[in-house]
């Protein structure tokens, strides 16, 4: 198997190289569901299903608590997560509040093995060329 | 509850440059795999080598779909989207392999985790280890754990944590 893709026609807009072009985009081949994943966890490990769905649910109670908390979670070959804050700014030190942070977000940093993974997956056209505007 | 302390920066508005105040997030240590796999053991009845041997097939089984241009939505944590940066090229033909300049993970919290974060708390650092001073000036900064986004130096160039100027 390999990272899949297709080509679109596009219309470049800005910048020196506009006009109608062509540009390779990510074929997405699906979406893969908790339970599959589940399924892949059990095959690859010698936990139950039963072990495999009590510890992938305490997973997730685990890292909500921690970014709650401020803090990050380092999960290893898959990534870092850490809360950052989508925030407004004021004139003076004296106007900043709480009210400046709009919204907590949580960043994904990807481990180097992931990274390096996804950079040397394989390449592959998808047999259907389906180009947008056809 | 997250702390955060007072950020002076430089931003282009229409009007031109000018100074504005942001509040930054003060994050904590990092926890670590082992240490998940310990609190795992905590909470559940099983051994703490078998909760990290489930961390592993966890990264595992996302890295092994999203290697094969899945996206895998992980119930509780979010949703991991593959994708292809390239270059817009002339022709038909022209669109190939070649033209990708990068492949990578994209990253959205679930839904859920979403509307649990309207409910944190915040609470101001102590201006002693803030960087900006109350009048204004830059101070000093100890806490060796702050930076944050995907920039140096703070914030999130990222869509979803764009700086409001």
């Amino acid at each position: 198997m390999a990272f899949v893709y297709k080509k679109k026609k596009t219309n470049v807009r800005l910048g020196k190289n506009k006009g109608e072009k062509y540009i390779v985009a990510t074929s997405n081949q699906g979406r893969v569901t908790d339970a599959e994943l589940k399924e892949f966890i059990q095959r690859n490990s010698t936990l139950s299903e039963q072990d495999v769905s009590l510890l992938y649910r305490s997973l997730a109670t685990i890292i909500e608590e921690n970014i709650n908390l401020g803090m990050g979670v380092n999960l290893k070959n898959l990534g870092v997560f850490s809360p950052n804050f989508r925030t407004k700014g004021s004139a003076s030190v004296e106007e900043v509040t709480t009210d400046n942070i709009e919204k907590v977000v949580v960043n994904f940093r990807p481990a180097t093995k992931l990274r390096d993974a996804i950079d040397n997956a394989p390449v592959q056209e998808t047999r259907k060329f389906k180009l947008k505007h056809e | 509850m997250i702390q955060y302390t007072i950020e002076k920066k430089k931003v282009n508005t229409s009007a031109g440059e000018e100074i504005k105040y942001y509040p930054k997030i003060v994050r904590a240590t990092t926890m670590s795999t082992d240490r998940i796999a310990e609190l795992l053991e905590e909470r559940t009845t099983i051994h703490k080598a078998e909760a990290y041997a489930f961390l592993e097939a966890f990264a595992k089984g996302i890295t092994h779909y999203l290697m094969e241009a899945f996206v895998v939505e992980a119930e509780g944590l979010g949703i991991f989207t593959p994708y292809i940066n390239a270059v817009a090229v002339d022709t038909l033909e022209e669109a190939n392999e070649k033209s990708i300049k990068k492949k990578g993970v994209r990253y959205r919290p679930t839904s859920t985790m979403d509307t649990k974060f309207g409910t944190i708390k915040f609470a101001k650092a102590n201006l002693d280890s803030a960087h900006i001073n109350a009048d204004g000036t830059e101070g000093g900064n100890d806490s060796g754990n702050q930076g944050g986004g995907t920039t140096p130096g703070g914030g999130n160039t990222g869509p979803d944590g764009d700086l409001v100027g």
